[in-house]
């Protein structure tokens, strides 16, 4: 059996596990979910260096104006996705059209696009606003027209008082947003962003992705964002493209992609996940361990299949009688006290889970280490994956 | 979605691929002209005899078989390995204290210990030739042996090498990260054990390399065992007796393949420890500072102390033996020996012809390897090629000048050569000395270049500028300091060389260092030691105007750099 063959296959059974809640997320569908008119199609795309092979047969559309976000671990492709893209790394095979053009073979002085790179890029040696000219400036605009498209772009990001300033006397935040209008100061009709917000500090970076988006709303640019922190990019993109070993695992909105994983992989990477190895059993449940949960999911799977079960931390309930599902009762093996949330690590009657709690609720059930937790269940929450026996 | 088989991409060449491309070609192009078909015709007549017949290796032959020739290279290996060993321990000390000491003066002995680069190679050879010479006051200390020899070439090869190995060694030192030896004081290990766990293995290379190169140089050079050598022949002298005195351009070939053995191992050995040492180093290292130990400080001191004084003796020696009337019976002083016209036709003339080629080849090489390197490093097309044409940049380091200078006899004065009008010109000696010359300059940009963001040219593409501005208003004015440095590389060495131009020079552009070695030969003595002092006082001039040119232009067009 082929690679490619094997996907299909795999493609399939998920489908099948996963089908009631969002069947318009399978792959092949993907521009479909794009409200507007596709504005760039990557179809078959194809890149490698020496015998790794960075992208592996990549296919994606891109609405008009849609924010989208490439996520995944690194060395998944996806800068390389978007540096073929932008033609500073051209694929081996396959084609990308943009508005309509075919630009596969186009240098990227000959594509429209404006970029902001992780490490900003910003000429060291000029000020804030011939950094920001530098492109209209040969275009032969007239000076006093190009001062004032400055102008306008410094006042849009809040950086008027510091147009003469160098790079290296601006803050990493105002740094940031130089390079960001300096990518849209030619009007590009495609905003790449590479790891854009990576090289700040947690508090800059959250509000500059707010002030990412906005400018983006505002522009209704389109715009390709590259990142492998799952937070930025569930935050502030339309869709997420989630990559993995050079290929699309999954392409969906972020609650789609975070609530209905289509692959394990996707289930293991975007939020946290207990997965456990277990067999499908009679009438949609599952056994794991000595321990039987009941599963929605499971319902049309012939028992005896070998499956891995997901379960997110927060899904797991502490019981208090009203919830239903299957009920196991656990002892408190540590907690991790994050603040608004705590995380308990459980023995649940063989089983190794972690469960997500409120403060408050950790507050009420008198969580430490040794007490007993009796939590419940959802069978609507629980994902299943195929697995090799 | 339906979709086609997937295509294989052909890339359209934007006008910033044509251009970065057009370099590349053009830097193989003149590196093709200026080196490899020159060392070509080196290597094919090393198989000749004088009719231009093959002959096979008989040549060599007959090399291996006379004993005059084959002793040449045993004696170049020893005198070679006896320097590096005693020259690689005491920059290491050097190095040390100026790197990781507090004593006083490290400024000042680091410019003292480099004096001997700005000098040509033959000056401290002509100073014991003053001291312990037939005509040396300090002659007894010899209890009758001769400083004409080995003894003479080892000294004044410790005096010249000896910078070489310091920078290296310096370089090695100073890379070094705070934290290990913070760590290593709070895992409680002593002194010794720091020294031998952390000093050591992050200098290791260092030594590796400085070694090599010491050991390149002594064998590679010439002027110093011309000048003191006596009846002692190394392989560098067997060469131009064989080339200039027999006219037996095949044996010429022969001995400059040979040369080119050790030098090109060196050279091989010295690439990998160099590719070592920066894995050595990490980019987030905290600096070392090092703090106040008498009992270590201070013999170091002691040490720097005795070393700068033997450097400046040597030195001083040499001025100092110019100014005398008639050495050593009348030791009244006199500016006779600088009336050069007297001793030598060309006069100050070859003072002139130093400066027009040091001139040049800095005026012309800085920018041409600057830009070159840069088409090198920023080319996305071309494939191999730019490999072919990046590799053949970094040759000229382990070619001895010797070679070159013969290679470019054999192709330049070739008949049919189209070049060969270049023959006897001013402009051969510039060409010979760029490419000489060329590697230090080319990865000084190259390290430059890596160190500016690869991320301005996309941005540029992406902002629809063409690549040639670019690169003249950011990556030129941001290198500045570089390639001035490389200017000055080039002047300093094309001022001092003797190696590769003693073939190539002709009466009316022979060289000042050129100069040095004829008038010693003819037995002025003094009027060489007044023009080596000159070509001194010149690459000192030179090195303090770029000292100050460097302190203005930081302060002109690098505003950018303060915070």
């Amino acid at each position: 059996m082929g690679p490619a063959l094997r996907r299909q296959v795999r493609t399939a059974q998920l489908t099948r596990v996963d089908t009631p809640v969002a069947p318009q997320i399978a792959i092949p569908a993907a521009g479909s979910t794009a409200a507007a008119e596709p504005y760039l199609t990557v179809e078959r795309v194809t890149k490698r260096f020496g015998a790794f092979v960075a992208l592996d047969d990549v296919s994606l559309t891109v609405g008009r104006g849609e924010f989208v976000c490439f996520l995944g671990p690194s060395g998944c492709g996806k800068t390389t996705l978007l540096r073929a893209i932008a033609g500073l790394d051209p694929q081996d095979e396959g084609r990308i059209v943009q508005a309509g053009r075919d630009i596969s073979a186009l240098p990227p002085s000959a594509r429209d696009f404006g970029i902001v790179f992780q490490s900003y890029a910003l000429f060291p040696n000029m000020t804030v606003s011939a950094n920001i000219g530098y492109g209209l400036v040969s275009l032969g605009r007239k000076r006093n027209e190009i001062e004032a498209r400055v102008r306008e772009l410094l006042a849009l990001v809040g950086l008027a008082d510091q147009a003469w300033k160098y790079p290296a006397q601006l803050s990493g935040g105002q740094q940031q947003r130089v390079a960001l209008v300096r990518a849209i100061a030619m009007d590009p009709g495609l905003l790449l962003l590479d790891e854009p917000l990576s090289a700040l500090d947690a508090l800059v970076r959250a509000h500059l992705r707010e002030e990412i988006k906005a400018l983006q709303r505002r522009l209704g640019i389109t715009t390709i964002m590259v990142t492998h922190d799952q937070e930025e990019a569930l935050s502030i993109a339309d869709r997420v493209v989630v990559m993995n070993r050079g290929r699309i695992e999954q392409v969906g909105p972020p609650d789609a992609v975070y609530r209905h994983p289509e692959t394990l992989f996707v289930a293991g990477f975007v939020g946290r996940m207990n997965a456990l190895p277990g067999v499908v059993g009679e009438r949609g449940t599952i056994r794991v361990g000595e321990v039987r949960i009941a599963a929605d999911a499971g319902n049309h799977l012939t028992p005896g299949t070998p499956v891995q079960i997901c379960l997110r931390p927060e899904d797991l309930l502490p019981d208090d009688g009203t919830h239903a599902g299957t009920r196991l009762t656990a002892t408190v093996r540590g907690i991790e006290y994050l603040g608004s949330i705590a995380r308990a690590a459980l023995d649940a009657q063989g089983l190794p889970l972690v469960v997500e709690v409120q403060d408050t609720a950790l507050r009420r059930l008198q969580l430490r280490p040794g007490a007993a937790i009796e939590v419940v269940v959802p069978p609507d929450r629980v994902l299943l994956f195929p697995r090799d026996a | 979605m339906a979709v086609a088989a997937a295509l294989p991409v052909r890339r359209v060449w934007s006008g910033d691929d044509r251009l970065l491309a057009a370099g590349v070609v053009l830097a193989g192009l003149f590196l093709a002209v200026a080196l490899v078909l020159p060392l070509g015709t080196l290597f094919l007549k090393s198989f000749e005899d004088q009719q231009g017949r093959f002959v096979g290796l008989a040549n060599y032959v007959r090399y291996i078989e006379t004993p005059a020739l084959a002793g040449s290279l045993w004696n170049s290996l020893w005198t070679a390995g006896l320097t590096m060993v005693i020259v690689v321990p005491a920059a290491f000390v050097f190095a040390y204290a100026l790197t990781r000491s507090a004593m006083p003066g490290r400024g000042l002995f680091r410019a003292i210990a480099l004096i001997p680069i700005l000098a040509p190679s033959l000056l401290p050879a002509l100073a014991l030739i003053y001291l312990f010479g037939n005509q040396g006051f300090l002659r007894s200390w010899l209890f009758g042996g001769t400083i004409y020899g080995p003894l003479g070439i080892i000294i004044s090869q410790v005096f010249y090498t000896f910078p070489h190995a310091l920078l290296i060694l310096a370089t090695a030192l100073s890379g070094t990260d705070a934290r290990l030896y913070e760590a290593a004081e709070a895992l409680r290990a002593s002194r010794i054990r720091v020294m031998r766990t952390v000093t050591l293995p992050t200098a290791r290379y260092g030594m590796v390399s400085a070694s090599f190169v010491v050991f390149t140089l002594v064998i590679t050079d010439f002027g110093i065992p011309k000048v003191i050598g006596g009846s002692f022949s190394v392989l560098a002298t067997e060469v131009y007796k064989q080339v200039v005195g027999q006219q037996n351009f095949q044996m010429g070939a022969v001995v400059g393949v040979v040369l080119m053995i050790p030098a090109i191992l060196a050279f091989g050995a010295d690439q990998w420890a160099q590719r070592r040492q920066v894995a050595v180093v990490g980019a987030r290292a905290v600096p070392y500072v090092p703090k106040q130990r008498p009992e270590r400080d201070w013999p170091l001191f002691a040490f720097c102390v005795l070393v700068s004084a033997l450097l400046l003796s040597l030195v001083g020696i040499a001025a100092w033996g110019s100014l005398i009337t008639f050495w050593p019976w009348n030791l009244s002083l006199t500016l006779n020996n600088y009336a050069f016209g007297n001793f030598i036709s060309a006069g100050w003339g070859s003072w002139v012809n130093s400066v027009q080629l040091a001139f040049w080849t800095a005026l012309i090489g800085a920018p041409l390897v600057f830009a070159f390197a840069y088409a090198m490093d920023r080319v996305r097309v071309l494939g191999p090629l730019s490999d072919i044409v990046r590799f053949i940049a970094v040759i000229p380091l382990a070619v001895p000048g010797l070679v070159l200078g013969i290679a470019y006899i054999f192709f330049f004065n070739a008949p049919g050569n189209p070049l060969g009008f270049l023959y006897g010109t001013l402009g051969i000696l510039v060409l010979n000395s760029l490419v000489h010359f060329y590697t230090v300059g080319h990865l000084a940009s190259m390290t430059q270049l890596k160190s500016l963001d690869p991320e301005f040219e996309s941005v540029s593409a992406s902002l629809k500028v063409p690549i040639w501005r670019t690169f003249a208003v950011v990556t030129v004015p941001m290198s500045l300091p570089v390639i001035l440095d490389v200017a000055i590389y080039l002047f300093v060495n094309a001022m001092t060389t003797v190696s590769a131009v003693v073939f190539l020079y002709s009466p009316h552009t022979m060289p000042a260092s050129v100069a040095v070695v004829q008038m010693d030969e003819a037995g002025f003595a003094s009027a060489a030691a007044a023009m080596a002092t000159v070509i001194l006082l010149t690459s000192a001039a030179v090195k303090g105007l770029h000292v100050r040119l460097d302190q203005v232009l930081t302060r002109r067009t690098q505003a950018w750099r303060r915070r």
